[in-house]
């Protein structure tokens, strides 16, 4: 009678299927975008960009998705070879591209009634783009050599750490950090006369882990309300 | 949530954004070694010209009065290969011809572009034999080829 009593006990304690299964259903739709890229694209001459953010929520596991658009134009020093430091002239590196990144966040904030969050996850990020430059110099018995090099669809692509906190700062609105630490770039594509130099997304390319930054603004949409 | 947001706060704000260090490793120039066919051993010679085939006007690449067994010889940055002629005081004349692959690599905008030089090969010569010994143009390499005759 013991047993059987005790096996009913243990039975009124199993959440029902559909309660464990709602609970991974996703209750707010996350989208935002990076200010850093905004201000910096406004303020700067060389750079032109912005970046879009989403994520979902299930359970305490965030699908984050991250798009892009990374442009630059760079004065690049020149100086002519094998006399390294003879007076330099200057060249004209051009970049453009989009590239997007896929993962996911883990929340440690789990019962926050505000969805505030504190994370920790991962990317993988993919980047298409191209690249050109331009520039002579004078050589010693060459005379005026110029190169014009053109690069374009280029795949680059690296990994991702992230660790970051959202904040809600209004109703609806969502405030936060996120740090990258990226690692591992790749980059296949091009003729190989001009390596890769700025991924768009990533940074320089050699550079073999890289820190990033967003200071991020979201609005959220509710799905369901949490029961 | 406060403090975890000032921690974050602080620590992103005070990373350090250093610039990449300049190390230039690119060089135009060949370094060739000259050696006996016999045994391999250092060749030393006397060149009354050392020019770049299809630019004779320019001046010689090596001081006609000075024994060398070493040469450093420039690529031509805008070609794919570099013919030159040599003509030895024993007035024996000989021609190597090198082919090569060039790509540009930006080490940052302050610290510049730079030319690479890669696949060198011997595309022609009349020396008895030729090795590539290292096929990147390095400051650092000190013998990208060995030439016996």
């Amino acid at each position: 009678m013991f047993v059987i009593s005790a096996a009913f006990s243990q039975d009124a304690k199993v959440k029902p299927a559909d309660t464990v299964r709602s609970k991974y259903l996703p209750t707010g739709l996350r989208l935002g975008t990076d200010l850093i890229t905004l201000i910096k694209s406004r303020a700067t001459q060389n750079f032109t960009g912005w970046e879009a953010n989403a994520d979902v929520d299930f359970y305490r596991y965030y699908l984050a998705v991250d798009y892009g658009t990374w442009s630059r134009r760079d004065s690049i020093v020149v100086r002519p070879l094998p006399a390294l430091y003879t007076p330099t002239t200057k060249g004209k590196y051009e970049n453009h591209g989009h590239y997007f990144r896929v993962g996911m966040d883990i929340n440690f904030l789990l019962k926050d009634p505000d969805h505030n969050m504190f994370f920790i996850g991962f990317r993988y990020g993919v980047s298409y783009f191209g690249e050109s430059l331009n520039y002579r110099f004078p050589d010693n018995y060459y005379g005026i050599i110029t190169k014009s090099l053109t690069e374009n669809n280029l795949t680059g692509h690296w990994a991702e750490i992230t660790i970051g906190i959202r904040i809600k700062i209004f109703p609806g609105f969502w405030m936060g950090y996120t740090g990258r630490l990226k690692l591992a770039p790749g980059v296949s594509g091009g003729d190989g006369q001009l390596l890769a130099h700025d991924i768009p997304g990533y940074g320089l390319a050699s550079h073999a882990n890289y820190w990033g930054f967003n200071y991020q603004l979201f609005w959220r949409i509710p799905l369901r309300k949490i029961k | 949530m406060r403090p975890v947001f000032l921690i974050f706060s602080f620590v992103f704000l005070t990373s350090c954004f250093d610039k990449g260090d300049c190390l230039i490793t690119s060089t135009n120039l060949v370094k060739i070694t000259l050696q006996k066919k016999q045994d391999g051993s250092p060749k030393t010679v006397i060149f009354l010209k050392v020019q770049e085939m299809h630019n004779l006007d320019t001046v010689d690449f090596v001081p006609d009065t000075i024994g060398v067994t070493t040469l450093q010889l420039p690529l031509n940055p805008n070609l794919q290969e570099t013919s030159f002629f040599f003509l030895t005081k024993d007035s024996l004349p000989y021609h190597l011809t090198l082919g090569y692959n060039t790509y540009t690599r930006i080490i940052s905008a302050d610290c510049g572009a730079y030319l690479y030089y890669n696949k060198l090969s011997v595309k022609d010569t009349n020396f008895d034999s030729t090795k590539v010994i290292f096929p990147q143009l390095l400051n650092s390499v000190n013998k990208n080829l060995e030439v016996f005759f």
